[in-house]
């Protein structure tokens, strides 16, 4: 459980929840902006701290792992996290090369020549050219600096992989090809996956199991299509009638008085 | 309300843009946002301008809206004619700066309301800036716009501020906002795509009531041709700078003329898409087929809607 503020200012952001991941997991996190599938995915990675309850890594608790080098190391060498906001989590003055060399220099303690040996690859992956290493952030369009930020994650070769949002911004025509590249890369490299997101179509393609949230609780989870085929919670069936709804009058079509 | 404008003939349509080209920086180093688009916009029509980022939708919408900075962009017409009046006199002549009679609403109502100041003083502002009204009037507008777009405790919605109020009800006064000025065209861009599908089509069905309602035309930007088609009734398709189709909404697989229109209705995922092994994409060599394309109908060559759907699967094959 998470909860922000206290006494009548207190708001629970996610109510209290058992959630298991391994690396043959995928699983979406649904819901409305609010619904506190983002602070638990904050949860998940140690970004934030429960007030109650716990998050342990193969055993460990994290918060215990956060406190030692080699804890945290662990923690972002196993799970890795892609932010929804591709533009606040690059530092705008360094070099993208700079950026996706990090990680691997500080985790897996490779540079140089091998290095580059473990980027390349994943940049082909994603499509995107070798030659952009050498510019900054800025210098790339959203759809671009998305996919440079799971390359960020992908060198580090994660059991677990969070995505936040990662492609609510992007085009539909470029989210098919960064959607079916995390199902295949996860399918084949036997990685777990945590996607998050409020766009249901795209959570469903990539995971096998949904998790529905709203207002901090999960009020529904189950396999994809059994959830898209036979929705037990109101909330769940209201957003599936927005998908498959025409438009409707919200508002009598009358002179205001 | 808005009166009908009866002084003119009902053939005249409410907005006319002839070749409007937007060009960022000057020079080699020049970006060509808008290639010589033409839109027209009539009496109570809903249009949406729909295409990826960096396809020029927002700079098109912004140019028409005169909301450009003056300084670094270079916007040129041939034609420029809003609610009977030519605004812009004479070819390759600077477009307006902020279009009279036009009102916007942003993607973000959070960052677009003013963060300090009560949803009434808000309200106060732009309806003492359109006609003369009393405090006591302005107040009472208010609580009547805050009520015809759903917000049922009006009294109250008037003396709070922006962060006191969820993201559905600021998406709600942001709307009314932009129609308490009365404008006849009400330009929306991206609307929803902060939002989640239920969120949407709420914000959606609010825009086309209401406009219905003023009898505003409504100009939607968005990237969601899915979600545009269910709303509006004629669609702008941009890519690459260039208006590459136009289109009835209830018409789009018939009717457009570029393979890029059928490509945008594929690629959307729908509840389906989980029942797929991939997702349909646009390849590279798509894109630069598309291009080559767009180059030949911007130099003329007649497109049909046959061509397109063969085209199409073409490059996807």
């Amino acid at each position: 459980m998470r909860a922000f503020g206290r006494g009548a200012a207190r708001h629970v952001a996610v109510h209290p929840l058992d959630l298991e991941i391994t690396s043959s997991t995928s699983l979406g996190i649904v819901g409305e902006s609010g619904s506190g599938k983002s602070t638990l995915s904050r949860l998940l990675v140690g970004l934030d701290q429960p007030t109650e309850g716990t998050v342990t890594l193969d055993g460990a608790p994290v918060a215990q792992l956060l406190g030692t080098r080699f804890g945290l190391r662990d923690l972002r060498r196993t799970v890795q996290y892609v932010a929804q906001d591709t533009f606040s989590s690059f530092d705008p003055r360094r070099t993208l090369r700079d950026a996706v060399a990090t990680p691997l220099r500080v985790l897996r303690e490779l540079e140089g020549a091998t290095a580059e040996a473990e980027i390349l690859p994943v940049l082909d992956l994603l499509r995107l050219d070798r030659r952009m290493l050498d510019r900054y952030p800025s210098q790339l369009s959203g759809g671009q600096r998305q996919r440079f930020a799971l390359a960020r994650s992908l060198v580090v070769r994660p059991r677990i992989l969070l995505c936040d949002e990662v492609v609510s911004a992007l085009d539909v025509s470029v989210q098919g090809a960064v959607l079916n590249m995390i199902r295949d890369y996860c399918e084949e490299h036997g990685v777990g996956l945590g996607f998050v997101s409020h766009g249901l179509p795209a959570t469903a393609f990539v995971a096998d199991e949904l998790l529905v949230m709203c207002r901090g609780a999960v009020v529904e989870r189950g396999p994809t299509q059994q959830v898209l085929d036979r929705p037990t919670h109101p909330y769940t069936i209201s957003l599936l009638d927005a998908y498959r709804r025409g438009p409707r009058h919200l508002v009598p079509l009358a002179e205001p008085a | 309300m808005i009166e009908p404008d009866t002084s003119r003939p009902a053939v005249d349509p409410l907005l006319a843009v002839r070749d409007l080209t937007v060009r960022y920086g000057s020079g080699a180093d020049g970006t060509l946002a808008v290639h010589r688009a033409t839109l027209t916009i009539e009496r109570g029509e809903h249009v949406a301008i729909v295409g990826e980022s960096g396809s020029g939708k927002t700079t098109l919408a912004l140019a028409v809206a005169g909301l450009l900075p003056l300084e670094g962009v270079d916007t040129t017409t041939q034609s420029f004619r809003f609610a009977g009046t030519d605004v812009v006199r004479g070819p390759r002549h600077a477009v307006p700066h902020r279009t009279p009679g036009m009102s916007m609403v942003f993607q973000d109502a959070m960052t677009s309301l003013d963060p300090v100041a009560t949803i009434g003083s808000q309200f106060t502002d732009v309806l003492r800036g359109v006609r003369r009204v009393s405090r006591r009037e302005a107040r009472s507008l208010t609580v009547d716009w805050l009520g015809s777009v759903g917000l049922h405790d009006a009294e109250r919605v008037v003396k709070l501020r922006p962060y006191e109020l969820s993201g559905g009800m600021r998406q709600r006064v942001m709307i009314a906002l932009a129609l308490c000025s009365e404008p006849k065209l009400l330009i929306a861009d991206e609307p929803t795509s902060a939002l989640d599908a239920s969120l949407s089509r709420d914000v959606m069905d609010l825009l086309r009531d209401m406009t219905q309602r003023t009898g505003a035309s409504l100009l939607v930007v968005s990237h969601d041709i899915e979600l545009c088609r269910m709303y509006v009734d004629r669609i702008v398709v941009m890519y690459h700078g260039r208006i590459v189709d136009v289109v009835r909404a209830d018409r789009v697989e018939q009717d457009a003329t570029h393979p890029y229109t059928l490509a945008l209705t594929e690629c959307v995922p729908t509840l389906d898409s989980a029942r797929l092994h991939r997702l349909p994409t646009l390849s590279d060599a798509a894109r630069a087929e598309f291009d080559r394309i767009s180059a030949e109908q911007a130099a003329g060559e007649p497109r049909t809607p046959a061509a397109a759907r063969a085209e199409l699967e073409r490059v996807s094959a």
